[in-house]
């Protein structure tokens, strides 16, 4: 399979299959039309069209070549990877609910306030702990081991954390295991201590800010109706530039509300921060927030339009980083991890503060997802073949879909709140993510262009 | 042996037929196919933990093995 596109002025067509990129002129970006899904090219159809000159030929020769040179029309040999990788998942990294309580009420909290559906409480060492021993014992021969602490507001909890951090990596140690940790704040309780116990013990820390002032006190407020900017954005600063602006995200969501949202990224940007994802808002088309269908036209120029200022920006030496836009073209992850994605619920699972496994953050209360918990310390089986027998090749419109591998057919959460069907995916979500990755290749060949 | 190299932008791709790019620049030399010989070891970030949390983008995650994996 091939696509092609043409975004932010370059001609670009894709080998799905072995990740190859082209950049192509107008004349074979145009003579790629007369070629089939098998890459046979028509010869009798291209002269119909007067596509059959000397210079067209030429085109037509020169993908032809590439084809040959398995670059261009390769074919999709994954499938059988699939029972390799049901095999051998395990559940090596955990998402630690650490309070299901918050000092904000974002009005777009798939948490609904830090409860998940539930009551306020917060997790207790005990219950962290055990959380370690579960991973430990499932993570089989995986050295690398996760640990995200989330909340609700992990803050809130953070002699917890600590408590916590410190004991797996006392028994990562005992048990041959690399524990990384990762904590998400809306950063209303961050202080220098803390920042220096987190930048000492955590690989990653995720900052929830929207952009702009007016974008993130709308929807980021606290109990009294107040926004949080003023209170947060020097602090993340702080977080940012005490990392050496690596490791660590600002990481806002955008909704209905804020189409203009290449606005927002921006503002982070001038206010220093380098690494920045800014994220669509996942709600149901009920909300009056949530992005529809109608407003796909308006976000796609607006992912444009970012790119356009992203390379800008860069050209006047001032780089960094959008999460949606990095990608790897010589050196992505493997074909393995390309077909089944984030491994929710057979690598990844979710704990709540009173122990319960659920297959990801996004399934906790919801009982129907409920996997056991980390006392009994084993996951329900039947959940489990549920999420790791689900990939590209199980998902309806993935099969057909050129950016399957970019993806691995989307998020399960989404799938199955949109769709009540974890194999059919949320296609506003698709288009959307299938638009990014058009910007995220056309930025690395405008790049490579501007170089020659 | 005679070779022609390609108009590539990154690396040179030598080919031995007697084809010279002149409407194709191509931009990496990636092989997803090659990634199955030695992928698949698992030790990578798993998706959600690094900055997402409610979509899904594994095209931007890092491989563990990156450099060693080969091609």
């Amino acid at each position: 399979m091939v696509h092609k596109f043409d975004t932010l002025g370059v001609k670009c067509a894709l080998d799905v299959c072995s990740g190859t990129v082209h950049i192509l002129d107008d004349i074979s970006y145009r003579m790629l039309d007369f070629f089939g899904e098998e890459g046979n090219f028509d010869l009798e159809a291209a002269k119909k069209e007067n596509c059959a000159d000397e210079k067209h030929m030429e085109a037509v020769a020169e993908l032809k070549e590439l084809k040959e040179k398995n670059q261009l029309f390769t074919k999709d040999i994954y499938k059988a990877l699939v029972a390799h990788k049901e095999k051998k998942s395990v559940i090596k990294a955990l998402c630690l609910h650490i309070a299901h309580d918050c000092n904000l009420r974002c009005r777009y909290c798939f948490a609904h306030g830090g409860e998940y559906m539930g009551k306020r409480e917060i997790m207790s060492a005990e219950v962290g702990k055990k959380a370690i021993d579960f991973v430990i014992k499932e993570s089989g021969a995986r050295k690398n081991i996760e640990i995200d602490y989330f909340g609700g507001e992990p803050l809130m909890n953070f002699e917890v954390v600590k408590e916590i951090t410190e004991y797996a990596k006392t028994e990562g140690e005992k048990h041959g295991k690399n524990f990384r940790f990762t904590i998400t704040t809306n950063g209303l309780l961050l202080d220098d201590k803390k920042i220096e116990y987190i930048n000492e013990n955590m690989g990653n820390i995720v900052l929830s800010i929207d952009g702009r002032k007016e974008v993130h006190d709308k929807v980021r407020v606290r109990v009294d109706g107040s926004g949080s900017y003023d209170s947060v954005v020097n602090k993340f600063i702080k977080v940012a530039e005490s990392r050496n602006q690596e490791n660590y995200y600002v990481r806002g969501t955008f909704t209905r509300d804020n189409l203009d949202f290449s606005e927002d990224v921006m503002h982070l940007a001038e206010l220093g921060f380098e690494q920045i994802s800014v994220e669509p808002v996942v709600a149901q088309e009920t909300e009056d927030y949530a992005l529809k269908k109608e407003d796909l036209p308006r976000i796609f120029e607006e992912y444009d339009r970012l790119a356009e200022r992203i390379l800008e920006a860069r050209k006047n030496g001032k780089w960094f980083n959008f999460f949606h836009y990095m990608i790897d073209l010589h050196e992505s992850p493997c074909a393995y991890k390309m077909l089944s994605g984030c491994g929710a619920g057979h690598e990844y699972a979710a704990v709540t503060p009173s122990g319960d496994i659920y297959p990801c953050h996004q399934f906790v209360n919801d009982p129907k997802y409920k996997m056991g918990d980390v006392f009994e310390g084993v996951v329900d089986p039947e959940i489990r073949d549920v999420f790791v027998k689900s990939n590209i090749y199980t998902k309806e419109p993935c099969g057909d879909c050129w950016a399957r591998f970019y993806c691995s057919g989307g998020c399960a959460a989404n799938a199955i709140s949109m769709n009540k069907d974890i194999n059919k995916p949320y296609l506003l979500a698709c288009e959307m993510e299938k638009k990014r990755v058009e910007c995220a290749i056309a930025i690395k060949a405008r790049e490579a262009l501007d170089e020659e | 042996m005679c070779y022609n190299t390609t108009n590539t932008i990154f690396g040179v791709i030598r080919f031995k037929e007697d084809i010279v790019m002149k409407h194709v620049k191509t931009l990496n030399e990636a092989n997803l196919a090659k990634s199955v010989e030695n992928g698949g070891c698992g030790e990578c970030q798993t998706s959600c933990q690094s900055a997402c949390k409610t979509s899904c983008t594994v095209a931007n995650q890092k491989c563990e093995r990156k450099g060693k994996r080969g091609r």
